[in-house]
């Protein structure tokens, strides 16, 4: 046993940084997808803005400084709702 | 025929401002009334919410809403609840409000709702009192929705809600977590209180269209989902046939 979070089998690892994601007031964010291969920790996702999405690298970073982190995470900016998207319910 | 602009999930924090309010430009055009469906703010933080406050004041329809579990995180909810109600929006829990459009009345019923699953994977309040408490909340929100719906005597009714009352729009998340992304007893209160439409959130990787056993519409109106700043949802015959 270890209290050392790397030491640990990457399926903690990975529940770790999802909790940490969580627990960011600046993220609050429970549905980014984490991948532990080794020492890379790979991240997807969609978030609202650039500095939430570069904030994911700096928490993941903060907490597992000897892994490499690849943020595939993607900012999304909703466009208005076309009246052609419009649905009549019957 | 009266038209529903709905969203939820839109997860505003202190660094929203001006990202919604440019995509609102033509909402009066487009719908009578904006059903927000939970989920409005990142942490519940009251100065997230009067980001939110501030880019809905110029939206010129009605705007109802109920609150989801991110609004509840911060134990804000009713500085929550306080700064949408001075930007005109009504924030519905077990209650609903009732709108006129074009000679027609729309009563909207809402709650934030919970979790507990679906049936056949649902659970019961039996055991630990924390499980008992659980579900116990879970079947208290459905009950306060029922009878909301039931007091409600209008042309249309639309329950509103921030998590799923049925697993068909959950669907596109991982099974293992269906019990915390809604439950049955939201759709037993939409079906005892009748509804035309149910309007509800949470779910960001589920599915937009579902129905209750009862035969009732479900949208997931999440905005992940949705991929634009809100659905429009009509109800009724177009004056134009």
């Amino acid at each position: 046993m270890t209290d050392d979070p790397v030491e640990e089998p990457p399926q903690y690892v990975a529940a770790h940084v999802r909790d940490w994601l969580a627990d960011d007031e600046r993220l609050a964010s429970l549905d980014i997808r984490v991948r532990i291969m080794g020492r890379k920790v790979f991240l997807s996702g969609t978030v609202a803005t650039d500095a939430r999405r570069g904030i994911v690298t700096d928490v993941v970073a903060v907490h597992l400084p000897d892994h490499e982190i690849h943020n595939e995470i993607v900012v999304v900016d909703y466009p208005e709702a076309s009246p052609s998207e419009v649905e009549t319910l019957t | 025929m009266i038209r529903l602009a709905a969203v939820g999930d839109l997860h505003f924090g202190d660094d929203s401002a001006g990202t919604w309010a440019p995509h609102l430009a033509h909402l009066s055009e487009a719908a009578d009334a904006l059903l927000l469906a939970g989920d409005l703010t990142r942490v519940g933080r009251a100065d997230e919410a009067a980001v939110l406050a501030a880019e809905l004041i110029d939206v010129q329809v009605p705007v109802v809403a109920v609150l989801g579990n991110h609004d509840y995180h911060s134990d804000e909810a009713k500085a929550v609840v306080e700064l949408l109600d001075g930007a005109g929006v009504v924030v519905l829990e077990g209650d609903s409000t009732v709108l006129s459009v074009r000679g027609e009345t729309v009563g909207i019923a809402g709650t934030k709702g919970f979790g507990g699953g679906f049936p056949g994977n649902h659970a019961t309040a039996f055991g630990e009192p924390e499980l008992k408490a659980f579900v116990e909340y879970s079947a208290a929100l459905g009950n306060g929705l029922r009878d909301a719906l039931l007091a409600l005597d209008t042309d249309w009714k639309i329950a509103l809600m921030h998590y799923a009352p049925v697993k068909d729009t959950v669907q596109g998340e991982r099974s293992e977590i269906f019990p915390f992304l809604g439950s049955y007893f939201l759709a037993e209160a939409v079906d005892a209180g009748g509804a035309d439409l149910v309007v509800h959130g949470h779910a960001h990787h589920g599915t937009e269209k579902g129905v209750t056993p009862g035969g009732v519409h479900v949208r997931n109106v999440a905005q992940p989902i949705l991929r634009r700043s809100y659905a429009v949802y009509c109800l009724g015959e177009s004056p134009d046939g």
